[in-house]
């Protein structure tokens, strides 16, 4: 009796094979197992047998570790019968002189069971692994002061959520222009204006834009195709970054090589963007705060805060470059009647049009701001008394001028405070010491007759 | 970044020789190479490495970013180049070291003497006219092995005596990490390596190419070490009487002939 008699009927398949693989003998157990008979096994590669996933992870790794220890326990591999199903079954092998030995256990029932375990575990995985992105992608963005802080951050943590070779962040203006504000993402630089690119199409339609291939980059952004082929990204997927339906910009990942942009994938895409655009929507709420809190609501020009710090910076800086700078301040004359006979709203947009006169008068730099009611100041650096006047004479015309929806028996003039300050006189001056220097000098335009310009050197 | 301790590189034989820089495949480490390497200590400078991930490598140093794409690999190739300095180099990969090789040659082809492509494919998942030999439900099915499998990557990391068990008179040997894989990588690398598409980086090789084709290799098939011969300009392919798809185990004196007929 040879040992495959004697073990016919062994509770497990055993089977010999070369050192190679080929098959020298089976047992019945073996048989019934596979479904297959002897004849058809012996012979065979004992690879052949599996499936194509575990052939690939026999080959791979069972087969060197075997050649290399001489031994290998316990693999988990599916075989599959001569029907056409698939058998789980743990595989021992030992190698030695006379070739290989393995005894085949079913497995079906353990297997049942841990496949299920695994299932649990790696849907966990992938729960806790998106947890943990979200969470940490939640706490830098809260700690994000600015817009680029925010874009950075954001950039980071989809790198970290999706392995990506490149990550991009640009926002869109009202324009519909887009402005990359973090990351790295060679092609989305570029400007092609003759075809709608990812980033533009994923805003319009408001849903994220993938591109799973060369081949559907060809088809689909043909113009962005070379551009994707010499980056070496293969595959893009582009998220919207929405305020409800307002587009703020995209998120954008790129990768060597395509990726699966399943639900998961655009799911955790879709959070990530829907936390930033949450936090943007805040810092740029606060902006404004800010910016309402510096400037005047009315006409948009410096409030009396922000102009006295303009001042004191000026005067800083005249001194320190022993150049001069001159100090309007402005009272309009007639003002009060416009208000009382024709109503706050003409007098509102009287104030709106001459805010908008006084800073068409001087130059871009000049700082003009409204202290309050109907008075303004204006500040002109590098200017000293010879052209202050000149300037005090264009800013009283530019108030002079008729004002469309205010009648001629109305007339709106600017009593108006020229101080200069000019270091090279040798003498100091403040922030309130040039304020009330000008508001005398417009004190005395008014008392001499309204719509004039005074002018006092310090 | 010390470049030597990230991929546990080995530098062997005679330092006046040309140097060999042998690059394992998926599924093992530098010690895949150990019976090859032996036949080219005393002519040849040997160079052995491990990828981030396996044997002794940093994996400190796994940043899934840079290796979610073989290019992130190639690149590490060229910076072990650079550190010791290397021209004139033979790579020798295995699998899909082959088309870390390529990556890395085309990106710098000015330190590339050949390449030796042992059981190259550049892609495994079939693609309309071209058979890679697999299916994208394939490769879930070996993922969903490595997964049934967790237990075997972490058990084989102790300290082991090799007994060379087919081969009883190499004797045994001390080796400190055989084949060892840390698993979660080992589930990444197995993406990158089997779901990734370089059939467009093969025309572009300028370097002498030596292709080792094995018989019945189902990972990668006669079709496709053809295609890959095709494919990269003025390549040489040979066939190796040895079956399966590590011949560096399983007929390592073959390998040896066949490279040092190439090389001369």
């Amino acid at each position: 009796m040879t040992p495959f008699e004697l073990y016919a009927n062994a509770p497990c398949g055993l089977l010999t094979s070369t050192s190679d693989g080929t098959i020298t003998e089976v047992n019945a157990t073996l048989t019934a197992l596979t479904g297959l008979s002897r004849d058809q096994l012996v012979g065979a590669q004992f690879a052949a047998l599996l499936e194509p996933g575990s052939r690939m992870f026999y080959e791979t790794r069972h087969l060197p570790v075997l050649r290399l220890t001489g031994e290998v326990r316990e693999v988990a591999v599916t075989v599959r019968r001569a029907d056409g199903s698939g058998i789980p079954v743990l595989v021992n092998s030992t190698l030695d002189q006379s070739g290989i030995q393995t005894a085949v256990f079913d497995a079906t029932e353990r297997t049942a069971y841990e496949r299920s375990l695994l299932d649990a575990r790696r849907s966990s995985d992938v729960a806790a692994l998106r947890l943990g992105v979200l969470q940490r992608a939640s706490s830098a963005f809260a700690s994000s002061l600015t817009e680029d802080a925010l874009c950075d951050a954001l950039a980071a943590s989809a790198r970290e959520g999706f392995d990506a070779s490149y990550t991009a962040v640009a926002l869109v203006d009202g324009n519909g222009d887009f402005r990359i504000v973090a990351g790295d993402h060679p092609p989305m630089g570029l400007d092609i204006v003759d075809s709608e690119l990812p980033k533009a199409r994923a805003v319009r339609l408001r849903k994220p834009v993938t591109i799973a291939s060369p081949e559907e980059a060809e088809a689909e952004f043909p113009e962005l195709a070379g551009a994707l082929r010499d980056a070496r990204i293969r595959s893009v997927s582009v998220m919207p970054i929405l305020d409800g339906d307002r587009p703020l910009g995209v998120i954008a990942c790129s990768f060597l090589r395509e990726r699966d942009f399943d639900h998961d994938f655009l799911d955790l895409q879709a959070a990530l963007a829907r936390q930033a655009a949450e936090v943007l929507v805040r810092i740029r709420l606060q902006r404004q705060l800010e910016v309402l809190a510096l400037y005047d609501q009315l006409t948009g020009l410096l409030n009396r805060e922000l102009m006295r710090e303009g001042v004191s910076s000026a005067i800083g800086k005249a001194s320190a470059g022993a150049s001069p700078l001159s100090l309007f301040f402005i009272d309009l004359d007639g003002f009060k009647e416009i208000n009382d006979q024709l109503g706050h709203r003409v007098g509102d947009a009287v104030l709106q049009e001459i805010a908008g006169r006084l800073g068409a008068t001087v130059r871009t730099g000049d700082l003009v701001g409204r202290f309050g009611g109907d008075e303004f100041v204006v500040l002109c650096a590098d200017v000293g008394h010879e052209d202050a006047s000149a300037i005090g004479e264009s800013l009283r015309e530019a108030v002079r001028a008729p004002l469309d929806g205010v009648p001629a028996t109305l007339p709106v003039t600017a009593s108006i405070g020229v101080a200069v300050y000019d270091p090279a006189l040798g003498r100091e001056t403040t922030t309130d010491d040039l304020l009330s220097l000008a508001d005398d000098a417009m004190y005395a335009s008014k008392g001499a007759g309204k719509n004039r310009v005074t002018l006092v050197v310090r | 970044m010390d470049v030597a301790r990230r991929n546990n590189v080995r530098v062997l034989g005679n330092p006046e020789g040309r140097t060999l820089v042998f690059a394992h495949g998926f599924g093992c480490s530098q010690e895949v190479w150990r019976r090859v390497v032996r036949h080219f200590l005393d002519d040849y400078r040997v160079v052995l490495f491990d990828h981030v991930g396996a044997g002794q490598s940093d994996l400190d140093a796994y940043d899934r970013s840079k290796y979610d794409a073989l290019d992130g690999y190639a690149s590490d190739v060229l910076e072990i180049l650079a550190e010791l300095d290397l021209t004139d180099v033979v790579f020798v990969g295995h699998s899909v070291s082959s088309m870390i090789g390529v990556l890395a040659a085309n990106a710098d082809p000015s330190r590339f003497g050949a390449l030796v492509l042992v059981g190259p494919s550049p892609r495994y998942v079939n693609d309309g006219d071209y058979v890679g030999g697999f299916e994208r439900a394939d490769v879930t099915e070996l993922l969903d092995t490595l997964d049934a499998n967790y237990l075997g990557w972490s058990s084989v990391m102790a300290p082991v005596i090799m007994g060379n068990a087919d081969r009883p008179e190499l004797g045994a040997e001390l080796t400190e990490s055989f084949c060892r894989v840390e698993p979660s990588i080992a589930r990444h690398f197995a993406h990158v390596t089997f779901l990734s598409d370089n059939r467009g980086d093969l025309a572009r090789v300028s370097v002498p190419t030596l292709i080792l084709q094995c018989m019945d290799d189902v990972i990668a098939p006669s079709t496709v070490g053809a295609y890959v011969h095709a494919q990269i300009p003025g390549s040489t392919l040979v066939t190796l009487p040895v079956a399966g798809h590590i011949p560096s185990l399983s007929g390592p004196e073959h390998i040896v002939a066949a490279m040092r007929e190439y090389l001369g």
